[in-house]
C-alpha cells in the first residue's frame, strides 16, 4: 500500500517516526525531507506498506490548495521564492498528486479540540460528575443534551468547513488532526492555551467534553464524505494534552519571566509519530470502505 | 399674572416644551436615575422579553452585566439564545409576572417547591417553570430536575453579586397550579404539558397583588444581598393573547396600565428602586406609532434604540448620544427583533383555531 502523508510541519513527526529517528531517543521533528520512504521499521502495521511524505511550513501550508483533481500544489499567490523553497524540502517538489497513492492523508489539521476545553471551563454536562470547584459565584452552568447537540453539530460544521475541502474533489484524502497541545503549555500564561488552563481544573468534564467533540467531528465530517482521524488519546492525558514526554525536543519549554510567551507545545517527536502512523494506518484500513466522496 | 405652582417648572415639565418640541428623547430629561450606574457595576437582568434589550444595551455600554451560566464564545447566539443562554443574567427564561419572579427567589433562597415542577413534552421533558430552554425537552426528569438544581445555583450567584437588578414588568395574566398556587411561566401546553382546567387556574394580577409580589421579590433577594437596588420599567409590548375574556387589545391595556401603576407604588415608598420610561418612549403619541412593526406589536429596531438611547445618556454610559442600533454577536440589526426569545408571543399561533366573538 503507497501512503501519501502530506501537510504542514506536523508532518514532522511522522517523517522522523518512518525514518526510524528518535528510536530510543527524542526525534527532532520539522519538516522532513520529500519522497518515499522505505522505513516504518517497529511501526505497527506498517508491513506492506510505503510511505511517501510532501510537508511545507505552516505559513506557506495555509496557502496551499487541494484542488479538485486531487494535486496539493500551492495557490498563485506564492511566490517563486516559496516554492523554491516547497521544493527544497521535498526533493525538488513543489507539489504532489495524491492519485499516485492508494491512500493519502493531510497531517497537522486544525480540528479544534479546544472547543472541549472552553465547554469544560464553564459548565457541564448531564451525567458527569459535577467539576471540580465551582464557577461564578458558586455554580457552574449546566448544559443540556439539547443544548450540546446544537452547539457541538454548529461547531464541528465550521471546523469541516475551514478546511476548504473543494467540493469537487472526488477523492478524498483522509484528515489527520494537529496534536492537542502539550500539557507543558499550560505553565504558559499565552491566551493560546487559556482553553487548557481551565480544563486542567476540570478533568473528568474536560474528558467528557472531549469523547463528544471526537465523535461529533468524526459524524459530521463523515456526513460530507470527509474521514477525520484525530490523534489517538492515549498519547495524551484524558482531559486533552498531550504528554510532555512526546514534545519534540526543544519545545514545551516556558522561560521563566516571559510566561506569557507562546513557545512551541505542538511539535511532537518520533515516539509520538510512530504512534500517530499506527493510529492512522489502523483506521486508514478500517475505513477504507468509506465513502470519500461528496454524498 | 398672579402666582402659580405651573411657574418657573422645567421644560420637560410642559407638553409644549417637553414633547412637541423637545430635540431627541435622550435629551428630554426622561429619566432622572435616583442611583448611578456605572460600568464597573454588576448588573443582573430579568424579565420579559423586551428585557433583553435593556442587557443588551447595558453590556454594550460597558457595564457589567452578570451571565451566570455562560457558554464558550464559540457557540452562536442562535444555539445559545435557543436554548435559554445570553438572554438575562441566569438561564431562567422570560419572567412575566412579578408572582413568577417571587416564586423564583423563594425557590432559590426559602425551598419552595413548584408544583408539578417537571412537563412532558412528547417523550420527553422539559421544565414547567421555563420549558423553553430546552425547546426539544431532554430525555428523562432527572436531567429536567438536575438542571434546575444547577440552575437555581447560578441564579443565587448571580443576583447576589448584583449591584443592580434590572427587571422588566411584561404580563398580569398567568397560570396557576390551583391546589398550590404555583404559578408557571407560560400557559400548560404550550411548551410542554397539558392544559387540564380542573388542575389549572387562569389569574389576571392586581395593582396590589404585583405591588406585593415584587415587594416580597425585593425582601427575599435583600435578605441575600442587602445592597441590591432595583431597575424596573414596563416592557411596551402588547400581549399576544390574553385569557381574561376581554378583547386582546383592551385585556393589553388593562394589563399596562396595572403594571404602570404598580411599578409607581413600588418606587414611591422604596428609594432602592427606580423607574425606567420604556413603555411611555414606545408609546409615546410623538413617536406617532413609528416605533412599532408592521404588526403594531413588536418594538422596531429604532424603537428598541431610542429607549436605549435614553437609557445611556440618563446614566452617562458609552454611546450616549443619537440612537443607535444595538448589533449583537453574528447577528445584524435587522435579525435583531427575532434574536429575542419570547415565548408569550407563540400564543399567537393559537389565533387560526380561534372562534369568531
Amino acid at each position: 500500500m503507497r501512503v501519501l502523508v502530506f501537510g504542514n510541519s506536523h508532518v514532522g513527526a511522522w517523517r522522523d517516526a518512518w525514518d526510524g529517528a528518535g528510536q530510543g531517543g527524542a526525534g527532532q521533528g520539522g519538516v522532513g525531507q520529500g519522497g518515499v520512504g522505505q522505513g516504518g521499521v517497529g511501526i505497527d502495521g506498517a508491513e506492506g506498506v510505503e510511505m511517501a511524505f510532501f510537508a511545507v511550513p505552516e505559513k506557506l501550508h495555509a496557502r496551499y490548495r487541494l484542488r479538485g483533481k486531487g494535486i496539493f500544489a500551492p495557490r498563485h499567490v506564492v511566490t517563486e521564492e516559496e516554492r523554491a523553497r516547497a521544493r527544497a524540502l521535498n526533493g525538488g517538489r513543489d507539489q504532489v498528486d495524491l492519485a499516485s497513492y492508494d491512500v493519502a492523508v493531510h497531517v497537522g489539521v486544525a480540528w479544534f479540540p479546544e472547543r472541549a476545553a472552553e465547554l469544560a471551563a464553564l459548565g457541564d454536562p448531564f451525567g458527569v460528575e459535577f467539576g471540580v470547584g465551582f464557577g461564578f459565584g458558586g455554580g457552574r452552568a449546566a448544559y443540556g443534551a439539547g443544548f450540546l447537540d446544537a452547539a457541538l453539530d454548529e461547531a464541528a460544521g465550521a471546523v469541516v468547513a475551514g478546511w476548504g475541502i473543494d467540493p469537487n474533489l472526488k477523492r478524498r484524502p483522509f484528515i489527520y488532526g494537529r496534536p492537542v497541545y502539550a500539557e507543558t503549555c499550560i505553565a504558559s500564561q499565552h491566551r493560546l492555551y487559556a482553553p487548557w488552563r481551565a480544563a486542567a481544573g476540570q478533568p473528568v468534564v474536560a474528558a467528557a467534553f472531549l469523547a463528544m467533540w471526537r465523535a461529533r467531528l468524526e459524524r459530521v465530517a463523515s456526513a460530507q464524505g470527509v474521514r477525520f482521524v484525530a490523534p489517538p488519546a492515549g498519547l495524551g492525558r484524558d482531559w486533552g494534552p498531550t504528554r510532555a514526554e512526546y514534545l519534540v525536543q526543544g519545545g514545551g519549554v516556558v522561560v521563566a519571566g516571559a510566561a506569557d510567551a507562546r513557545g512551541d507545545h505542538s511539535h511532537m517527536n518520533a515516539a509520538y509519530g510512530r504512534a500517530a502512523i499506527g493510529h492512522f494506518l489502523r483506521q486508514a484500513r478500517a475505513r477504507m470502505d468509506e465513502p470519500a466522496v461528496p454524498a | 399674572m398672579s402666582r402659580s405652582p405651573y411657574q418657573k417648572l422645567e421644560r420637560r415639565a410642559y407638553w409644549r416644551t417637553g414633547v412637541e418640541g423637545r430635540a431627541s428623547f435622550a435629551e428630554s430629561g426622561m429619566l432622572r436615575p435616583r442611583f448611578p450606574i456605572v460600568p464597573e457595576m454588576r448588573v443582573a437582568t430579568a424579565g420579559s422579553c423586551f428585557a433583553q434589550h435593556v442587557g443588551r444595551a447595558l453590556r454594550v455600554a460597558g457595564v457589567g452585566v452578570i451571565d451566570a451560566e455562560p457558554v464558550p464564545d464559540f457557540v452562536s447566539d442562535k444555539v445559545a439564545k435557543d436554548h435559554g443562554y445570553r438572554l438575562f443574567s441566569a438561564r431562567h427564561g422570560n419572567i412575566y409576572t412579578a408572582a413568577h419572579l417571587a416564586q423564583l427567589a423563594r425557590e432559590a433562597w426559602e425551598g419552595f417547591r413548584p408544583a408539578d415542577p417537571v412537563w412532558r413534552l412528547g417523550a420527553r421533558f422539559v421544565d414547567a417553570q421555563r420549558p423553553s430552554v430546552e425547546p426539544s425537552g431532554v430525555e428523562t426528569a432527572e436531567e429536567v430536575l438536575w438542571q434546575r438544581q444547577r440552575h437555581l445555583a447560578c441564579l443565587r450567584a448571580a443576583w447576589e453579586a448584583a449591584d443592580v437588578f434590572v427587571f422588566t414588568f411584561g404580563l398580569t395574566e398567568a397560570f396557576l397550579h390551583g391546589e398550590s398556587g404555583t404559578v408557571y411561566p407560560v400557559a400548560p401546553g404550550v411548551m410542554g404539558g397539558e392544559y387540564d382546567p380542573a388542575r389549572h387556574v387562569f389569574h389576571n394580577y392586581t395593582v396590589a397583588e404585583t405591588v406585593a409580589a415584587f415587594r416580597d421579590f425585593m425582601g427575599v433577594a435583600r435578605a441575600a444581598n442587602p445592597a441590591l437596588r432595583f431597575l424596573v420599567t414596563v416592557s411596551p409590548v402588547p400581549l399576544a393573547a390574553t385569557a381574561s375574556g376581554a378583547h386582546v387589545e383592551v385585556a393589553t391595556m388593562r394589563s399596562k396600565a396595572v403594571l404602570r401603576a404598580a411599578c409607581d407604588e413600588i418606587v414611591a415608598e422604596d428609594e432602592g428602586v427606580d423607574y425606567f420610561p420604556s413603555y411611555e418612549i414606545i408609546t409615546s403619541a410623538s413617536a406617532r406609532g413609528r416605533f412599532y412593526a408592521e404588526n403594531l406589536r413588536d418594538v422596531t429596531e429604532e424603537g428598541v434604540a431610542t429607549v436605549m438611547s435614553v437609557l445611556r445618556a440618563a446614566y452617562g454610559l458609552a454611546g450616549g448620544g443619537p440612537a443607535v442600533a444595538l448589533p449583537e454577536r453574528g447577528a445584524d440589526t435587522e435579525e435583531a427583533e427575532d434574536d429575542l426569545r419570547c415565548e408569550e408571543a407563540l400564543l399567537g399561533r393559537f389565533a387560526d383555531a380561534a372562534e369568531a366573538g
